[in-house]
């Protein structure tokens, strides 16, 4: 069960986006997980949730998104491109073959909102101590 | 607002890994990753192993494990330089981990290095350490099912280990079937059968020849 040290990264990497973009609320994250990786949906969903405390810019409505990606396998001796979790060729039986996809973890991408610039501006000069 | 990263997440991991790789490189020292699950004879396997290479090889270990230092305490008992990382609960060990403990063993100018993962047939796979090749070990009173219901480790490895050989008649293991299993998971990697007594000098040769050559086998994960 390592998904809570994935989804720790995913949120130390969206806190650096989400700094950079002004950004002061995620409202949506979008994962794309191969099925073929170890990392299972259920358990970062968990883990999602059991994280999402500790980051004033996630709430309660915050939602995570998990794309799952379906496992490809190319077999270079019949050139058959299809499903196939193992590495044996499905149609010709051969074990010369490639997982094309299926074992990905990605951050797709973020929605959030934006930081509105306040009604009032910082001041360009601190202000003078007077002569008190 | 929304914000495309499209940012692999292993990436943060594969990053350290290959800093350990260039390190391991730059010291000439070649390291094997050692996966398997709890009791499958992993810290036996380096006893056995250690005091046929270091006939050859200023070799060292670094041991992974979630709580305590009794495995490397076994190790240390045979003279071989050890250091333990104890993982606090986590179950594999990460890039940034072994990076400490390649750190520490700098002094002793290794040559072959050993890394003993905590044992976990699922998490350890997906962590590339930086390590030049992955042993994996399996025993017979695991059950032969193993490798199909955990393809993920199966598949990443290079070279097979199935130890406690001489309980096969006393377990459902089917050698043949599990051989089988293993080859429909990736061609061409050898299977070293071991037993008390035997076939420990094969798999030592296979290690030799790797290090010797400085044999990389390409990062999967």
């Amino acid at each position: 069960m390592h998904e809570a040290g994935l989804m720790a990264s995913v949120l130390e990497i969206i806190d650096q986006s989400r700094v950079e973009n002004n950004i002061r609320r995620v409202t949506e994250i979008t994962l794309k997980v191969g099925v073929l990786n170890g990392a299972l949906p259920d358990a970062l969903q968990f883990a999602f949730d059991a994280l999402r405390s500790e980051y004033v810019w996630l709430d309660a409505s915050s939602v995570l998104r998990i794309e799952s990606v379906p496992a490809i396998l190319l077999c270079f001796e019949c050139q058959y491109q299809g499903p196939g979790s193992e590495m044996t060729c499905p149609a010709c039986q051969s074990v010369l073959t490639q997982l094309i996809q299926g074992e990905e973890f990605d951050i797709v991408g973020f929605d959030g909102e934006v930081d509105e610039p306040s009604k009032y501006p910082a001041l360009q000069e601190p202000l003078g101590r007077g002569g008190h | 607002m929304h914000v495309d990263l499209h940012q692999d997440v292993w990436a943060l991991n594969n990053s350290e890994g290959n800093h350990n790789r260039e390190w391991l490189d730059d010291h000439k020292m070649w390291a094997v990753n050692i996966m398997g699950s709890p009791g499958a004879g992993k810290t036996t396997l380096l006893e056995h192993l250690l005091p046929i290479l270091r006939k050859d090889f200023h070799v060292g270990v670094i041991e992974g494990d979630v709580a305590t230092s009794k495995d490397a305490l076994r190790i240390s008992a045979l003279g071989i330089p050890v250091i333990q990382l104890e993982t606090q609960g986590v179950c594999h060990l990460d890039g940034r981990m072994v990076k400490s403990g390649l750190r520490a063993l700098e002094p002793l100018h290794l040559d072959l290095l050993f890394i003993e993962n905590v044992g976990n047939l699922v998490c350890p796979a997906d962590f590339y350490l930086g390590e030049h090749a992955r042993l994996g070990v399996l025993s017979t009173v695991e059950g032969g099912d193993k490798i199909v219901k955990y393809p993920t480790l199966f598949r990443r490895i290079n070279a097979l280990a199935i130890t406690k050989t001489d309980l096969l008649p006393f377990t459902d293991f089917d050698m043949d079937q599990a051989s089988k299993d293993f080859a429909s998971l990736g061609a061409g990697r050898p299977l070293f059968p071991l037993s008390k007594n035997e076939g420990i000098s094969d798999l030592a040769q296979w290690i030799r020849n790797m290090a010797l050559n400085m044999s990389t086998t390409e990062q999967d994960v």
